[in-house]
């Protein structure tokens, strides 16, 4: 009956609001059309179109070709409302008439329900027996997703509320976009950018400094997210779910204690921008922020204190921390319009101050002790005993007085270079026109050190010549990572048309990384006013980096929806 | 403007303006190409007004040269009582497809259909800060 009750309710709600209307014009409560109401109701199935990797760490480790990775089923209810006619009405709000104040709020409430964890295999209704109160509660959600009130009088904007504010020029990455927390918990890399950001409380306002010498429309922009109200980061996928970081999980997940940043005033968020038009085709910002990373910074520590020379013989005590440490951003942007050849040009830059990284000798301090040498049969019956092989770390014996790591912390330049094009290719379609984007995204790690990884183990690798005699397993091995270089490099492209009139959307994304790794992300959508249909292939294939970590969840996805707008 | 359809008796084409007054201006014609061989159009002209620049008249071929459309529209100049505002109105547009033997008439503000525009307008609205106003 539990399972029932949401599934019913998103049909009563989709049932009032076909009801509604049938036509896709805004749908106003009010003869004044002070008050509009909008909604988009959506269910997605999507199925895994390879196996998991042989011993690899994407969860469950039987999900097969064809299961059901998802089905998630969405509703967002959108009020607008401009409260200008009420000011003549309403006395409370006579201050906003007196003082000529445009006032107007904007309402959207989320309801989500992943039915996968009840429909799906029995892999997957496993993970949610093991860890039930976490799943069930990560499984749906009821939020006053967005929520904020509009303040304007001539060149003054007050914003106050939960909201999203996207700075940057980047598409599929992000640069100086990184104020909003990113979900990726429902789809990961496969996911649009703009369906991932978390809202969060937020008070923005802006400044309209109107022109100055050569430049136009200058306007100086502030917010500030007061650590006491909103502190909230990327949420950490729980273990077993289909878009996890794959990691092993007895020797991580087991022993990993995630803490995001507490309520407090030094964990607010703020930043200011500068933006202005140079000329009449090219639109310039400059931005200073601080914020936090969507990937939380693990790093390995010893619960017990140890005096120099005494073995660890509690193994539980070494565990994994992750913290997320805010970062400070400093960056600009441009897109230039070159009216002879038509394109958008695209640019933007950031420097990220004291990025947590992890590097070896600091996040792992602890996996480098030294160790009293075992022999090999004695290191079998220890791993026996406990379930997990302290070889896989690097423990041939009992390790020496290993001590706590620290979040390694250096400067990282980002930037992109893009451009946009729209061309005709009429041999394919000669109605409508493709829409063509280009992005190189590079990065540079200052003072670089060598020991720098991605903090996810490579799967498929063993500690050469060594078997554990009792259970006659090869012992795997949890110190081979994904290196992360001083510059690294990605390319991105999409080609997108239409055709029926642009009731056929098909579009092709892709993006690259030279270390390796492709993603691939052919898609097309058919629209029928108010419906929406839509496939989605997405698949990565290349080295174990970067977005590669994802190589063996190949999908593809099946989205209806229902637009009232 | 009173077209053929709206004159009680009229025997012509109903979509004729029957009393849409042509007067003697000085003119540029201009005779014009597509470059894309994609597009429908092939040369036409067009009669442009050479005081105002405004486009009142244009004869279309299609690509083989055959006669296709004629387009034709009229401006009110308009002028507030205190003669403090002065502008010019779009007031009526027509075009004729002689292929298709059909017209399409599109009527503007004029004396027999007032526009009032409610839009209250701020100059702030037209700058980076206020278009963010209109963004979520």
């Amino acid at each position: 009956m539990k399972v029932l009750k949401p599934a019913l309710m998103g049909l009563c709600l989709a049932a009032l609001l076909v009801g509604l209307t049938s036509e896709t014009e805004a749908f106003y409560v009010d003869e004044n059309k002070t008050l509009s109401l909008g909604a988009k109701l959506q269910t997605r199935a999507t199925f895994r179109l390879q196996d998991a990797e042989k011993n690899g760490y994407t969860y469950p480790q039987d999900t097969k070709v064809g299961d059901l990775v998802q089905w998630r089923n969405l509703a967002l209810i959108e009020i607008n409302h401009d409260l200008e006619e009420l000011t003549y009405d309403l006395g409370i709000l006579w201050p906003l008439k007196k003082l000529e104040i445009q006032a107007k709020y904007h309402l959207v409430g989320r309801f989500m329900y992943e039915a996968l964890y009840n429909v799906g295999s029995d892999g997957f209704r496993a993970v949610r027996d093991k860890d039930k109160e976490n799943i069930d509660d990560f499984k749906q959600a009821y939020d006053l997703w967005e929520f904020y009130f509009d303040f304007s009088r001539g060149p003054w904007l007050l914003r106050i509320g939960r909201q999203i504010l996207a700075w940057g020029e980047t598409d599929i990455f992000r640069l100086l976009d990184g104020i909003n927390p990113l979900d990726n918990t429902f789809g990961g890399p496969f996911e649009d950018l703009d369906d991932r950001r978390i809202p969060l409380w937020m008070l923005r306002g802006s400044y309209n400094l109107g022109n100055l010498g050569p430049f136009y429309s200058l306007s100086i922009e502030g917010f500030w997210v007061p650590g006491t109200w909103d502190a909230k980061v990327a949420p950490w996928a729980p273990f077993g779910t289909p878009y996890m970081a794959p990691d092993p999980e007895v020797s991580v997940y087991n022993r990993l204690f995630v803490n995001p940043p507490a309520k407090k005033m030094s964990n607010s968020r703020w930043g200011g921008r500068l933006q202005w038009v140079f000329g009449t085709d090219m639109n310039c910002s400059v931005a200073h922020y601080k914020s936090f990373l969507d990937v939380g910074s693990p790093y390995f520590v010893v619960t017990e204190s140890l005096p120099e020379g005494t073995p660890l013989l509690d193994f539980s005590a070494l565990q994994a921390i992750v913290e997320y440490p805010s970062v400070q951003v400093t960056g600009g942007s441009m897109t230039y319009w070159e009216s002879k050849t038509n394109i958008v040009f695209r640019g933007e830059i950031a420097q990220f101050w004291d990025e947590p990284l992890f590097e070896l000798s600091q996040n792992g301090r602890p996996l480098l002790a030294d160790y009293i040498p075992l022999p090999p049969a004695a290191m079998d019956a220890l791993a026996a005993f406990a379930g997990e092989d302290a070889r896989s770390f690097g423990y041939f014996g009992v390790p020496l007085s290993p001590q706590s790591g620290n979040i390694a912390k250096r400067d990282v330049l980002r930037w992109m270079i893009g451009f946009d094009k729209q061309l005709w290719v009429r041999p394919l379609n000669d109605t409508s026109m493709f829409f063509t984007s280009f992005q190189y995204f590079g990065q540079w790690i200052q003072d670089h050190r060598n020991d720098t990884i991605l903090p996810a183990v490579i799967p498929d690798k063993f500690v050469p010549n060594t078997v554990n005699q009792i259970t006659g397993e090869p012992v795997p091995d949890y110190l081979e990572f994904p290196h992360v270089k001083e510059t690294e490099h990605i390319f991105t492209a999409l080609i997108t048309t239409n055709y029926l009139k642009g009731s056929l959307i098909p579009q092709m994304a892709a993006a690259y990384d030279l270390r390796g790794v492709w993603l691939l992300l052919p898609s097309i959508n058919y629209i029928r006013e108010p419906f929406r249909f839509g496939i989605q292939y997405a698949a990565i294939v290349g080295n174990y980096t970067s977005f590669g970590l994802f190589r063996d969840r190949d999908q593809i996805a099946f989205t209806f929806a229902y637009l009232l707008n | 403007m009173i077209y053929g359809y709206e004159k009680e008796g009229w025997q012509g084409a109903p979509w004729a303006p029957t009393n849409l007054v042509w007067v003697k201006r000085p003119v540029y014609v201009l005779q014009m190409t597509p470059k894309d061989p994609y597009y429908n159009y092939g040369t036409h002209y067009m009669w442009v007004d050479a005081p105002t620049y405004g486009c009142f008249f244009k004869v279309i071929h299609d690509r083989a040269g055959v006669f296709w459309k004629v387009f034709m529209k009229a401006d009110a100049l308009c002028e507030s009582d205190d003669k403090s505002m002065r502008y010019i109105a779009l007031t009526h547009q027509l075009i004729i497809d002689e292929k298709m033997d059909h017209a399409t008439k599109i009527g503007g503000v004029s004396p027999t259909n007032i526009w009032t525009s409610f839009a209250k307008m701020d100059e702030n609205d037209f700058s980076l800060a206020g278009f963010q106003k209109f963004c979520k």
